[in-house]
């Protein structure tokens, strides 16, 4: 059996603490599975015409939480980056958030992951909300992806 | 002994803090553990608990159970009783008392109601500590933003910027 590292053992402990576990007890989102550095997470979504109640995310927690994780909208059944078609979609945020046109859509674009804070300096002052930080660990990432999915501006799955 | 957890928000802290009081216990159980959480409280004797969007401090000496409390449940402990809240929209300037266990969402939902805008105008907008850029995640007790004797806070309502670049 390999020795967790630290990375592993600080996640290991946020989900266990208050504000992780108070989204799970709200229905926000609820952890699937872990395979260190990836964890599966599921986030819930709105309720939308042919669209699921949730959505799950495959993070990269290597480095947590000194270094941002990186997700990207994930299928289960296939254990496979989702399909194009059966991402989120909406009429402003929620697109920009889950588009496929920019990295090959290996990451959600907003500001607190990984890949996308990359070459996006400017983001930390327009949207000092969304920037990673240690102290707020996984459920910063988890409150985003979960508020797009729940706005008026999220209409359901792209190809819906 | 059966204990359960109760998430606690309170005076001075800033997360939720997931806490293990006995099933059987009283309200004034929760005053205790948060003694061990917060930090060191002058006049200790005006800190109540609440039940999350509830109003009205509950009675110490009940039982946990009599007052609805159950596993997993949502609770705050502050000396202020009433926080005055103001909204700051386009101009105008709302005000409203609230408990300190009111949900920042159940703040945005009365000053969306009081200034007129409708449920889906109102998803696309957040609150603001007045004087910061920083959005309240809606979960949050507007408790957890004040300290005694300073039992009152600012809003500024703002739309939510897209993510460009």
């Amino acid at each position: 059996m390999v020795p967790q590292g630290v990375d592993e053992r600080v996640f290991m402990d946020d989900i266990r603490k208050g504000p992780f576990q108070s989204g799970e007890a709200r229905g926000r989102w609820r952890l699937v599975s872990v395979a260190w550095p990836y964890a599966v997470i599921a986030v819930s979504a709105a309720p939308r015409p042919n669209s699921p109640g949730e959505f799950y995310l495959r993070f990269d927690l290597s480095n947590y939480p000194q270094s941002p994780p990186t997700a990207r909208p994930w299928d289960i059944e296939l254990d496979a980056p989702l399909a194009d078609g059966k991402r989120p979609h909406g009429s402003s945020r929620v697109p920009k958030a889950f588009r496929t046109d920019w990295k090959s859509g290996i990451a959600l674009y907003i500001p607190c992951d990984r890949e996308a804070i990359d070459g996006h300096d400017a983001w930390r002052t327009q949207h000092p909300s969304m920037i990673w930080n240690p102290r707020d660990g996984i459920t910063l990432y988890l409150r985003i992806v979960h508020e797009l999915l729940t706005s008026s501006d999220y209409t359901g799955v792209h190809s819906s | 002994m059966e204990k359960i957890e109760v998430f606690l928000q309170m005076e001075g802290v800033k997360d939720i803090v997931l806490v293990h009081v006995p099933k059987n216990g009283s309200v004034r159980d929760l005053i205790g553990v948060a003694k061990e959480h917060g930090p060191k409280f002058d006049e200790e004797d005006l800190l109540r608990v609440f039940i999350e969007d509830e109003d009205g401090a509950i009675e110490l000496d009940l039982l946990l159970e009599e007052v609805g409390i159950k596993h997993r449940g949502h609770v705050h402990v502050h000396r202020c009783h009433r926080i005055e809240v103001t909204v700051n929209f386009n101009g105008r300037r709302i005000t409203e008392s609230f408990p300190p266990s009111a949900t920042v969402a159940r703040v945005k939902k009365w000053a969306a109601k009081e200034l007129g805008m409708t449920e889906k105008d109102a998803a696309e907008h957040v609150l603001e500590v007045t004087g910061t850029r920083i959005s309240l995640d809606e979960d949050i007790h507007i408790g957890t933003l004040v300290n005694h004797p300073d039992c009152l806070i600012s809003f500024d309502l703002r739309p939510k910027v897209r993510v460009e670049g």
